[in-house]
């Protein structure tokens, strides 16, 4: 298992030859990075910079890390056989294959002609290959199993395609982000764009980026997926949810890994 | 370094089960839950802190340091600003301080007491501080600014909610649909706070 021997991904980083802003890529994490042309930020953070230091040590070393218990369960996962097919994910795929999944995804399926995040095809998998029951996204086997895919690129520079057929998704997650909602009337954007690095009560916003996912989150006690993030978000400002998996969320996904272009992967975070 | 790997890997295997047994437990209640009782509950738990279905009407009268103001209390009295202070710090209803600092309510923190502390020692930087806030509006344009923050500042795409509004939302959850965030006394409650601040 020697991805966690990997420092916070330096070796990642240096073997593929990127560096980030000229920094050491640990401190590539505290480190602003240059946006992705058209970017309204000034500034790229992850929300590594804005968690408590504690918390941050727990990230940074993976006999810390409360969530590697779920790639732990992940990596169970991986070569159990499920469903009427008797199939596993390691019949199909090794593990080195999903290098760099974390980084590009989500992605349009060419074939289905769909926006897919990682949750989606761990689902799809499921459903054609192996003939098993969808996950839900917050259950642990789905939680552990995105970890354990998604852990394979850590350190991996995030870069989504926004164009051709991705191109009406964008604009559309685009459009979500700056809609106001709820009896607060807030955006996205208001929060974690106008205002990051301020405080709001107790908590520091951050950008809201999207690169730590499923992260563990010590107020959950537990890794959470994204797409329950944005829920909470949403709920926040007193506005109804969508649901996971959702045509909306699934944008606003696409959308916002955009935003956070040039980020290193770094699943499973740790949160406050 | 191998042991406590494995001694770590024990501790957080029993973590894991502690956790996810909670989970199937939250798993149950919602389950129980899906009839009306909880329904009721969770929309308890939302808006709960007795937010008005109804809202005053104003007149709205030409400022002194913004365009425009309300002139007139909203219930034809004057507010309590004992009253006031205590809905600036509830999570739920004013909640200013999550944005707002305000040194004489900070002031009523007692270092040693955690609930103190929680209650007024914490506040946001979202919005500007209010100290001094009587020096730069007049009573008026106080009470249009918290009950519509974006009638006050037009062209400020404000983060500041309206307080005294309740319809003319987008997607509003279903416990809090058709109320205000605060009712006309509380409003007033609050603009006498403010008034005693220098
Ligand atoms: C009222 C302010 C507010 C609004 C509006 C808001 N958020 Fe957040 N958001 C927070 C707070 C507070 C946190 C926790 C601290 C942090 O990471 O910023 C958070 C965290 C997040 C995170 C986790 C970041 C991490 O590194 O773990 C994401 C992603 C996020 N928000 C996305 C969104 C999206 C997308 C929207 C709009 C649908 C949104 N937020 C709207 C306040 C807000
Ligand atoms: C989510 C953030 C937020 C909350 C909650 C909030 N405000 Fe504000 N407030 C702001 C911002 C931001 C401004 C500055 C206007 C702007 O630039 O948008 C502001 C401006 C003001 C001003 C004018 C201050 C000045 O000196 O110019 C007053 C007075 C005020 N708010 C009072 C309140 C009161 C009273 C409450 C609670 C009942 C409250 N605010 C809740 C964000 C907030």
């Amino acid at each position: 298992m020697n991805i966690r021997i990997l420092t916070g991904g330096i070796a990642a980083l240096t073997a593929l030859g990127i560096s980030i802003g000229g920094a050491l890529a640990a401190e590539g994490k505290k480190h602003s990075i240059k946006p992705v042309a058209g970017s309204p930020l000034e500034e790229v953070w992850s929300g590594y910079r804005f968690a408590k230091p504690t918390t941050n040590q727990m990230q940074d070393d993976d006999f810390e890390n409360p969530g590697m218990t779920w790639y732990d369960i992940g990596e169970a996962n991986w070569s159990k056989k499920d469903g009427e097919a008797g199939k596993s994910c390691a019949e199909c795929h090794k593990t080195e294959d999903m290098k760099g999944v974390g980084a590009r995804y989500p992605i349009v399926d060419p074939k289905l002609n769909k926006l897919m995040n990682v949750e989606e095809r761990v689902n799809y998998c499921r459903k054609t290959y192996m003939e098993a029951k969808p996950w839900k996204y917050d259950s642990n086997d789905m939680l552990g199993t995105v970890i354990y895919v998604k852990a394979q690129s850590r350190g991996m520079p995030v870069n989504v395609k926004i164009d051709g057929p991705a191109a009406t998704y964008f604009e559309k997650g685009k459009k979500f982000y700056y809609q106001r909602r709820g009896q607060m009337d807030m955006s996205c954007a208001q929060c974690h764009e106008k205002y990051y690095g301020k405080l709001i009560r107790m908590n520091t916003l951050s950008q809201g980026q999207s690169n730590g996912f499923p992260v563990y989150r010590l107020k959950w006690q537990k890794p959470g997926s994204l797409h329950r993030r944005f829920k909470g978000c949403n709920k926040q400002v007193r506005s109804t949810p969508f649901k996971t998996g959702s045509d909306e969320y699934m944008a606003l996904e696409l959308y916002l890994a955009w935003r956070g272009t040039g980020l290193g992967v770094e699943t499973p975070a740790v949160r406050n | 370094m191998h042991i406590s790997r494995i001694l770590l890997g024990a501790l957080a295997a029993m973590a894991f089960v502690l956790t996810a047994g909670a989970g199937e437990a939250a798993a149950q209640e919602k389950k129980a839950g899906a009839g009306q009782a909880v329904a009721q509950k969770k929309k308890k738990s939302r808006c709960k802190d007795g937010q008005p279905a109804v809202v005053a009407s104003y007149k709205l009268s030409k400022g002194e340091n913004i365009d425009l103001q309300i002139s007139e209390s909203l219930t034809g009295k004057s507010g309590d600003p004992k009253a006031g202070l205590k809905w600036m710090v509830h999570r739920r209803l004013g909640n200013c301080i999550a944005c707002h600092k305000v040194s004489k309510i900070q002031a009523l923190a007692k270092p040693d007491d955690l609930k103190s502390l929680r209650s007024y020692g914490f506040h946001g930087e979202i919005g500007p501080p209010l100290d001094g806030v009587t020096d730069r509006y007049t009573e008026g344009e106080i009470r249009l600014i918290v009950v519509s923050a974006k009638k006050a500042f037009p062209d400020a795409y404000t983060i500041m909610p309206s307080f005294h509004k309740k319809e003319g939302y987008n997607r509003v959850i279903k416990d809090c649909q058709g109320y205000a965030m605060m009712s006309a006394q509380q409003i007033e409650d609050v603009v006498a706070y403010l008034m005693t601040i220098k």
